[in-house]
């Protein structure tokens, strides 16, 4: 009995010093392999073309990207940091450096809600000279991120061999994801004025290809506001995946089209990671659950004793 | 103490409980006066009324604890008897000490100034009771879930 009582006593006491301990919160710090993503979404009006299925109906491209960075984001674990950034014309512009997403949730959704195409200054698109200027951005903010470049490859004016920059000289060590946004449908893009209406569908004789000429202006900077006349004018738009994989394969980056959160976040997961932070791991817990288990321990009935007593019988 | 199998070695249980009863009898009285607005019981609580009523109900429940554990007629080791004698009551004053004492009160934290190392004793003191009141407690329902297999 008195081995049992001092039993006890011990394992109570062990139980009052952890609990104490854990009060005073402890941590130890350590290396941590941080997940940390830059997403750039392409605001240029082929982003307005509605041709993604959402909820039984088509929604466009850019609200589609919307929903799908939301589900993504929500799905991401705790500690994961994310930025968000918008391309149009020839380059990207930062809206904030990565944030961690649970803290920040509310926030990220909020800003996500309000991209728009009319946040692109110009209409134009040259995605290539949009990778280098995702890239510089990052590397003159110090941001070390993988990029996660939502777009549907639409160039707009199209290429030329004048106008297509060569990436082959690519460096830049982060991890990217290339998102496919779009159908394989040809479909018109919509037109809409700066109220946000739809005034008609972009013809293709507004889509001017010669090199340095922007798009959607017309004579000294002013809006270009012609529409297609006919069906047989109209521009036609889809989810341009050869030149996708042309662009991912000359930057080293992955390719992937966009469905689902799910496999988004999986082909994000495969994406070397990029940064390693110091970081606390918090003990109070871990000290109060051996609290408990030693509580729970002197419940145990008295085993220690039954044995001794049964090798002194004999 | 004498112990007689009357009450199955677990005197110290009843002798607990009616204690506590009286105590908690003793804190209805004085929320009563309290809300007569007899001014030196509301120096003496100068903390929130609701801290007090916890401790009343406190008692009261731990009282009617021990009373159940007692009906329970199964001999109890001395250690856990008392643990949960002395559980019962230091419980209970936890409520009552911040009623008294509103710095020790976290949810006072912005109103009253901080009392240093007393908050440490406190704290301890939480700990303490609330090792006391689980094993007293936890070590003797385990006791009467074993008696319920002996023939």
């Amino acid at each position: 009995m008195i081995l049992k009582i001092n039993y006890d006593l011990i394992i109570l006491v062990t139980a009052l010093i952890l609990l104490l301990i854990a009060s005073s919160q402890p941590s130890v710090k350590i290396m941590r392999q941080q997940k940390n993503y830059m997403f750039v979404v392409d605001v240029t009006q082929s982003m307005n073309v509605q041709d993604m299925p959402f909820a039984g109906k088509p929604i466009s491209r850019l609200a589609y990207t919307k929903q799908l960075l939301k589900q993504t984001i929500e799905n991401l674990p705790c500690n994961t940091k994310v930025g968000l950034g918008i391309f149009f014309r020839g380059s990207a512009a930062l809206l904030y450096t990565p944030i961690e997403t649970c803290s920040n949730y509310h926030a990220l959704l909020d800003t996500i809600d309000h991209l728009e195409w009319r946040m692109a200054s110009h209409g134009s698109s040259n995605i290539r000279l949009g990778l280098q200027s995702i890239s510089s951005l990052l590397t003159t903010s110090n941001v070390s991120a993988s990029v996660m470049f939502f777009t549907d490859g639409e160039e707009a004016p199209p290429l030329n061999i004048f106008s297509k920059t060569n990436l082959s000289g690519w460096q830049d060590a982060r991890g990217w994801l290339l998102v496919g946004i779009g159908g394989n449908k040809p479909t018109p893009i919509p037109k809409l004025n700066a109220n946000n209406e739809v005034i008609g569908y972009w013809s293709t004789y507004s889509i001017k290809i010669e090199p340095a000429t922007q798009v959607n202006e017309g004579a000294n900077n002013q809006r270009d506001e012609s529409i297609a006349t006919a069906p047989y004018e109209y521009y036609l738009s889809k989810l341009d995946e050869p030149y996708m994989k042309e662009l991912a394969s000359d930057i080293g980056a992955q390719y992937i089209k966009a469905d689902n959160a799910e496999n988004l976040i999986i082909a994000m997961d495969n994406l070397p990671s990029n940064a390693y932070e110091q970081t606390k791991l918090e003990l109070n817990w871990i000290l109060a659950l051996f609290a408990l288990l030693a509580m729970l321990s002197s419940y145990i009935p008295d085993v220690m004793h039954k044995i001794n007593t049964r090798k002194k019988t004999g | 103490m004498q112990q007689t199998d009357k009450h199955a070695g677990n005197v110290v249980l009843i002798r607990g409980a009616a204690l506590w009863i009286l105590m908690a009898l003793l804190l209805a009285w004085c929320m009563v006066a309290l809300n007569f607005g007899v001014t030196p019981l509301k120096t003496i609580f100068a903390g929130k009324f609701t801290r007090l009523l916890q401790a009343h109900i406190d008692f009261l429940l731990m009282s009617a604890l021990i009373l159940g554990y007692y009906g329970a007629k199964v001999p109890f080791p001395w250690h856990v008897r008392w643990a949960m004698v002395i559980g019962a009551f230091t419980n209970s004053s936890l409520f009552l000490l911040q009623s008294i004492f509103p710095a020790l009160d976290p949810t006072m934290a912005d109103k009253v100034p901080s009392v240093g190392i007393w908050s440490q004793v406190f704290l301890i003191y939480l700990f303490a009771s609330l090792i006391t009141t689980s094993y007293g407690f936890g070590k003797g329902a385990v006791l009467i879930f074993k008696s319920t297999f002996k023939s």
